[in-house]
């Protein structure tokens, strides 16, 4: 039954998607006003609503013909950014050639994205948001599952525009909205010229191919400074590709030149100028260096906790970045993987990336992230945990880092009232660490809070 | 896209024109098209439209219930059609004087849960101007006017609207050419509708009607004689007879007769239809003269269009309990009737040795020629001739039970004989049709005149229900033989007809039973609340229902007035503010001139801390951070101070002026 369900919903949604493209608003009324013209009329004794039912229909027949008569050649370039921002209207160029010996007047344009549609797996593991509240019909169909999939899907909207006059044989710049919904990859395959017929109901189209995506990194909250208590530590073997240059050490000071030192330690700059050799000296590194711990354990692909879970992360990351820190970042995708940022270590882009195309994990336990966190323990000063949920494993990570002797702010998300006041009684914060609890759709406010 | 001015009231009146219902339509017009003098607008919120929204769905199922009680067809939809704008019309009302100018769809659809309704909206929103503007001309269009005005109108009020719907790269004339093709299209379109549409309804007309067994023409009976194949019949339940207690129902219920044979058709020769007077109850009916010892039957039954023929026993001389609005009986004893809803119960008073149908004539006595041969030779066989009437039916009777059969499943036809010679002298097999015909033709020839009646079988009973139920497929064909100065029905048609009948019935046909068992019982419900007090209380019930959600709707409380001015400005403004920012600008003037001026973005207590801060040893400063405060107070948190006591207010603002003119002098 559900296949059946859903399978009528990829025909529906076809079907919508070629009626979005042909229908005008005004075709829209005209054809329901056809269907319904269509229905009462049966009778042609009874009333005479036939007589609207052919005016319409030959209305709509001279529109449909009219549409076949649409000679127009076009090229375009899109000229997109790398990333777009959740929340943040990205707006783009496109320059448009006409191709055409005349003047096109009132045109429309449009993106064409990638078939958002979900796949049958994807339709039956993934449910609404709150959909145990929705009524009997809207649970057992579905909609809003399929509306949300697709929606997530799609990554972004983008709405029509209306062209400006194009010259003959000329290109003609104009700036197109998106407005990214979702963290991902938008992936866009081509744009679509429309003109509407002179009822103004039917639309005649041409589409080009111009493929092309762009990544939509997770939205960011703003997140107050955050101190975690805890000292420098040294780094052994020091930070390859960090601040200092050479076997990534610290710069301390320059002296002269003894037997036996690596000549990759002279100072060039400084023998030229004081004409005798100089060398620079280095001490190990010590740093501060924080984890964030992100939980990804999800039964499902897509879900609205680890979405925002992703976006604290990233809002935290981002503010990491600015302080003269180390950050590793450590989550289970396919493997448990470990970066790190600062201090000129990869740049705040390359770790939005990540977290842009980071999916859930639904095939491991929460033990497969322990191993990573225990190699790095440590050259660690603090850690920040974002967790899904609050169980037993993710209680023994916790108490380890405490007893480890790292102080660890642990941020727990929760989309239901009655564990968030039950796990707001068992928590207790002491010196080492302290717990926060966030709502989902109160999340700022209570990251403002820490 | 903007409605043009006058369209949509121009739809209304041309509604009310259509359907004559200009009392209505014309104060919905001038409400709808007074929007745009009308300087003030409500501030409806979301939940406003919800509840109006849903006070239409109540109107248009109050609505529905008594169309459908009213009106017991599938013909009450064009009555329902042409109230619809009425029903409509409080959305559009509010639209039209509200601040927004579109109205959140999902809020129509009843189905749609408080959660999905209340979530924020984005594409959801419409302007139903042009969505009413088409359901006006739905609505016009069911005044069935038959005349050129609907069409003209129609195509008028279309073209202004897709006028300026046009698209502005087409020249004009390109546009009206086209408009106008497609005008005579449809023109010419609707020309051929109607005429394909009535040569599609003559033809099936009659095939239709017969095989329904519901609709009976009681000039003219088309019979089946001579189609070969399967006769179709419906197990459809059209009849429950509930006789008086332990008593069995007559066997036949007569509904039409006839006199004149022809070519497989029977023809009631002048039927001289005479209108019948109720008594002054409206519902008692008066066919013959009383007779005693008579028995009643309660028959339930449904009309087509209000218009039907009554199924009766022989000798039925009154009917009761039967609120219709015009009766007429032909001399045949055929009884049309013409009522107010398609559902109808009545009270039959019969008495079996009663006969209160014209005697014969010499068309009773008359056999078609094509016949004459087949009759004749039958007859001959028989050797009945100049035997008494009352052996003669006994001898028919029993040559017909020992001769021939019963089947629905016509097989041979004979290129030389008529389907009525046929079946007497060769298959002889064929259904009652067939042995009513022949019956009559027989006695006819033997001197007796005879008629062919049409009607039901009673006898089926259906334990569910308790009474009797007659079917579709039980439809029926006898003779009425004249014998002794009265006539008296004659079935030679093989008793075995019903268990043949009964075996080529679906066994599925309890479902159907059941699902017609309750639409009777909801009839019967609504027809007994329908003459009661308890609907005209239910109806006064309705009328408070809605006059209360009226008034929990227009609440003051909830709606703000806003009137065209103040409408840029949403928040709730008041004319004392731009005194008070004078008041304070009179300072920032001074300041001005002392060359400390405030960046348009800097708001005055940033400014006046930054000034603290720059210059920290001008006094006046210190003075001007309260002031700030006061004037902050004042100038924003208006809805507390405003709310809370207006003299505090006032004495608030009083003491302001105050400062603000000590501050002016002292520096």
């Amino acid at each position: 039954m559900t296949y059946i369900i859903y399978q009528l919903f990829r025909f529906i949604s076809s079907l919508e998607y070629s009626a979005k493209k042909r229908l005008t608003p005004n075709g829209l009324i005209v054809l329901i006003s056809l269907i319904f013209s269509g229905i009462f009329g049966l009778d042609t004794n009874e009333s005479m609503t036939y007589q609207i039912f052919t005016f319409l229909l030959s209305t709509l027949t001279i529109s449909i013909i009219y549409s076949r008569f649409f000679r127009f050649h076009y090229n375009a370039v899109r000229i997109l950014p790398r990333f777009a921002t959740v929340g943040i209207t990205l707006k783009y160029r496109i320059i448009v050639q006409n191709k055409t010996n005349q003047t096109q007047n009132s045109l429309k344009l449009w993106e064409n994205f990638a078939d958002p549609r979900p796949n049958f797996k994807e339709f039956i593991e993934t449910p609404a948001p709150s959909e145990e509240q929705r009524n009997f019909l809207d649970k057992h169909l579905g909609y809003y599952r399929w509306l949300r999939l697709t929606s997530r899907k799609q990554c972004a909207t983008a709405k029509a525009i209306n062209l400006p006059s194009l010259a003959p044989h000329s290109k003609t710049e104009i700036v197109l909205e998106i407005k990214p919904t979702h963290r991902g990859v938008i992936r866009l395959t081509g744009l679509t010229v429309a003109r509407s017929d002179p009822f103004g109901l039917w639309n005649a189209y041409k589409t080009i191919s111009l493929p092309q995506s762009l990544l939509i990194l997770p939205k960011l909250y703003h997140v107050p400074p955050i101190q975690l208590p805890g000292s420098r530590r040294y780094q052994s073997g020091g930070i390859a590709l960090a601040s200092s240059v050479g076997d990534s050490e610290e710069f301390r000071s320059l002296r002269e030149y003894r037997p036996g030192d690596p000549l990759r330690k002279i100072h060039w700059k400084s023998w030229a100028k004081v004409g005798k050799p100089i060398v620079k000296e280095e001490q190990d590194e010590f740093f501060v260096r924080h984890a964030l711990i992100l939980d990804t354990f999800q039964t499902q692909k897509y879900s609205e906790i680890l979405e925002e879970a992703i976006s604290i992360a990233a809002s935290l990351a981002g503010e990491f970045q600015t302080q003269e820190s180390l950050l590793d970042l450590m989550f289970v995708a396919q493997e448990a993987y470990c970066f790190t940022f600062g201090r000129g270590l990869n740049s705040t882009d390359k770790m939005l990336e990540i977290l842009a195309s980071l999916g859930a994990c639904r095939d491991k336990d929460f033990e497969f992230i322990i191993p990573v966190v225990i190699e790095k323990v440590s050259l660690l000063s603090g850690c920040i945990c974002i967790f899904l949920c609050w169980d037993e494993p993710r209680k023994r990570l916790v108490n380890y880092l405490k007893s480890r002797g790292i102080s660890t702010l642990v941020l727990i998300l929760t989309n239901k009232e009655s564990q968030l006041k039950e796990l707001d009684s068992r928590l207790i914060n002491d010196e080492l660490t302290s717990f926060h609890l966030l709502k989902l759709g109160k999340i700022q406010e209570e990251l403002m809070k820490l | 896209m903007k409605m043009p001015m006058f369209l949509l009231g121009t739809a209304v009146i041309f509604w009310g024109w259509q359907t004559k219902l200009w009392i209505v339509a014309l104060p919905i017009a001038i409400v709808l098209e007074a929007a745009r003098w009308f300087s003030s607008r409500w501030d409806f919120s979301d939940n406003d439209f919800r509840r109006i929204a849903n006070l239409c769905l109540i109107i248009l199922c109050g609505l529905l219930i008594y169309l459908l009680i009213v009106n017991r067809s599938i013909y009450f939809i064009y009555n329902l059609l042409k109230w619809l704008p009425l029903v409509f019309f409080p959305l559009l009302l509010i639209q039209a004087y509200s601040v927004k100018e579109n109205v959140d769809i999902r809020s129509l659809f009843f189905f749609l849960d408080n959660k999905t309704k209340k979530e924020p909206h984005n594409g959801f929103t419409a302007n139903l101007n042009y969505p009413y503007f088409a359901l006006c001309l739905l609505s016009a269009s069911t005044g069935n006017t038959r005349d050129i005005s609907f069409y003209a109108g129609m195509f008028l009020m279309s073209a202004v609207a897709l006028f300026y719907g046009r698209t502005k790269r087409f020249s004009l004339i390109t546009w009206c050419s086209l408009l106008l093709i497609a005008g005579s299209m449809g023109f010419i379109g609707q020309i051929g509708l109607h005429q394909l549409h009535s040569a599609v309804s003559n033809y099936m007309g009659e095939l239709l009607s017969n095989s329904s067994g519901q609709e009976t023409d009681f000039l003219k009976k088309q019979t089946k004689m001579g189609e070969i194949g399967l006769l179709k019949q419906s197990n459809e339940i059209i009849l429950r007879v509930t006789p008086e207690a332990k008593q069995t129902p007559p066997r036949l219920l007569r509904e039409a007769t006839y006199n004149k044979y022809t070519s497989s058709t029977w023809i009631a020769l002048n039927p001289n239809f005479a209108v019948l007077q109720p008594e002054s109850n409206g519902k008692t009916w008066h066919l013959g003269s009383k007779t005693e010892n008579s028995s009643m039957i309660n028959i339930f039954a449904t009309l087509q269009k209000n218009q039907g023929l009554l199924r009766l026993a022989d000798g039925t001389f009154q009917i009761n309990e039967l609120p219709v609005i015009k009766m007429e009986k032909n001399k045949y004893g055929t009884v049309k009737v013409e009522g107010k809803v398609d559902f109808i119960a009545y009270q039959a008073y019969f008495n079996n040795t009663l006969s209160l149908d014209s005697p014969p004539t010499k068309d009773d006595l008359e056999i078609p020629k094509s016949e004459l041969f087949a009759i004749n030779k039958i007859i001959s066989q028989l050797d009945i001739k100049g035997k008494s009437p009352s052996q003669i039916l006994e001898l028919v009777d029993r040559f017909f039970q020992k001769n021939f059969s019963y089947s629905l499943n016509q097989t041979a036809k004979s290129n030389h004989l008529t389907p009525l010679s046929t079946f007497l002298l060769e298959t002889r097999s064929g259904h009652c049709e067939y042995f009513a015909t022949s019956t009559a033709l027989m006695l006819r020839s033997l001197g007796i005149p005879a008629r062919y009646a049409v009607g039901y079988s009673v006898h089926e009973f259906s334990p569910l229900e308790s009474q009797y139920i007659v079917r579709s497929r039980h439809a029926h064909a006898w003779t009425l033989a004249y014998i002794a100065g009265k006539w008296q029905a004659f079935d030679t048609t093989p008793a075995d007809w019903i268990s043949v009948e009964d075996n080529a019935a679906s066994q599925l046909s309890f479902i159907s039973d059941l699902w017609s068992l309750l639409t009777f019982k909801f009839s019967l419900l609504l027809r007994q609340g329908a003459g009661s007090y308890g609907w005209k209380y239910g109806g006064g019930l309705v009328l408070v229902l809605i006059i209360f959600l009226g008034w929990k709707f227009s609440s003051p409380k909830k709606i703000r007035r806003l009137t065209k001015t103040s409408k840029t400005f949403k928040s709730s403004q008041n004319n004392n503010i731009p005194d008070l920012v004078s008041e304070f600008y009179l300072i920032e003037d001074k300041l001005k001139k002392l060359g400390f001026i405030r960046p348009p973005s800097e708001p005055l207590k940033s400014w006046i801390k930054r000034l603290k801060n720059e210059q920290p040893e001008l006094a006046f400063i210190d003075d001007l951070e309260s002031l700030v405060e006061l004037y902050y107070h004042i100038r924003f948190d208006r809805e507390n101070s405003v709310s809370i006591q207006q003299s505090n207010n006032d004495a608030e603002k009083t003491r302001f002026k105050s400062f603000i003119q000590s501050w002016l002098k002292k520096y």
